[in-house]
């Protein structure tokens, strides 16, 4: 009993710092918009902790992790439309990535990478429902790059933090 | 030391195989999809005509027909041939805009700058051809 109760404070806390750190990722991410000619287009540096709790703590905190910091992100700084966006990028984007390891073939970057790209495309497929063209057909092009390279350099970070901290 | 090397050497070489050909995948499909889009985005299906920056008339490229727009500034005759659009005539004194010849692709224009009049070939079946209708910063 006295265990149980001691390793869900754990587990809490962990989730607790993991979404916090997600959340300033993502503030920090926030700020610098205007550097990059196209929306939608950024850095996905929340994704090192997505990774990390992906191969530290398994699929599900990877999935609560993501899901819990893009509700808490729309509601601080985006909006309604802002979370569904995200949602469906982020959630696409976590599946891929945890189907990916599950295979157990792939490095971390490699995950990573197929992450970042399929979290664009997840935007993608929902912009074109929302805004009904397919006039941003272009824009897919110009995304998919942006993630393989956002996934390259999270992919990397992560697979650095991965490696360094503890397996708990 | 050199065996603890060839120790941690050994399964990186085996993983890096399904790595190297996921990514190669994904590179050559971001390739194909680009590919497409070139392709696709070539023909261009709307003659948008703008006077003084607004838009006044919208042609399909898919009919012929003969336009002439009237504004305080001046006359010119707008034509759409063969899904391809030219300025047939115009009254304005420099007469460029009847010289710049045949436009069919997405983006291409023609501009009688005399008349502040633009022929922009797009592809954007909607009326809101607003060019920053994608205004949803995601984050």
């Amino acid at each position: 009993m006295k265990n149980k109760t001691k390793a869900s404070a754990k587990t809490a806390a962990k989730y607790g710092m993991l979404i916090a750190l997600a959340l300033v990722f993502s503030y920090l991410e926030a700020q610098i918009p205007s550097f990059f000619p196209v929306p939608g287009m950024k850095l996905g540096l929340t994704n090192i902790i997505v990774l990390l709790s992906l191969y530290r703590m398994g699929w599900k905190s990877a999935m609560a992790v993501n899901v819990l910091r893009i509700v808490l992100v729309s509601f601080l700084f985006g909006g309604i439309s802002a979370m569904i966006y995200s949602l469906a990028g982020g959630m696409l984007s976590t599946i891929v990535m945890i189907l990916l390891k599950k295979t157990d073939r792939f490095r971390i970057v490699t995950v990573s990478i197929a992450g970042g790209i399929s979290h664009n495309v997840g935007q993608i497929i929902v912009a074109v429902f929302a805004l009904n063209t397919v006039g941003i057909a272009w824009y897919l092009t110009v995304l998919w790059f942006s993630g393989l390279a956002s996934g390259a350099l999270t992919g990397i970070i992560g697979a650095e933090l991965v490696k360094r901290l503890p397996e708990q | 030391m050199l065996c603890v090397v060839k120790i941690m050497k050994k399964p990186d070489i085996k993983k890096i195989k399904p790595d190297v050909i996921l990514i190669s995948v994904l590179i050559i499909t971001g390739l194909i999809i680009m590919l497409f889009v070139l392709i696709f985005s070539g023909g261009g299906r709307y003659a948008e005509i703008k006077s003084d920056g607004k838009i006044i008339e919208k042609l399909s490229l898919d009919t012929d027909t003969e336009k002439t727009i009237e504004t305080e500034l001046g006359k010119n005759t707008v034509v759409v041939e063969n899904s391809s659009v030219y300025m047939k005539d115009a009254d304005c004194p420099d007469g460029i805009c009847k010289n710049m010849g045949r436009i069919d692709k997405k983006g291409q224009s023609i501009i009688c700058l005399p008349h502040k009049l633009v022929v922009v070939i797009t592809d954007d079946s909607e009326e809101n051809t607003d060019e920053n209708s994608i205004d949803i910063i995601v984050k």
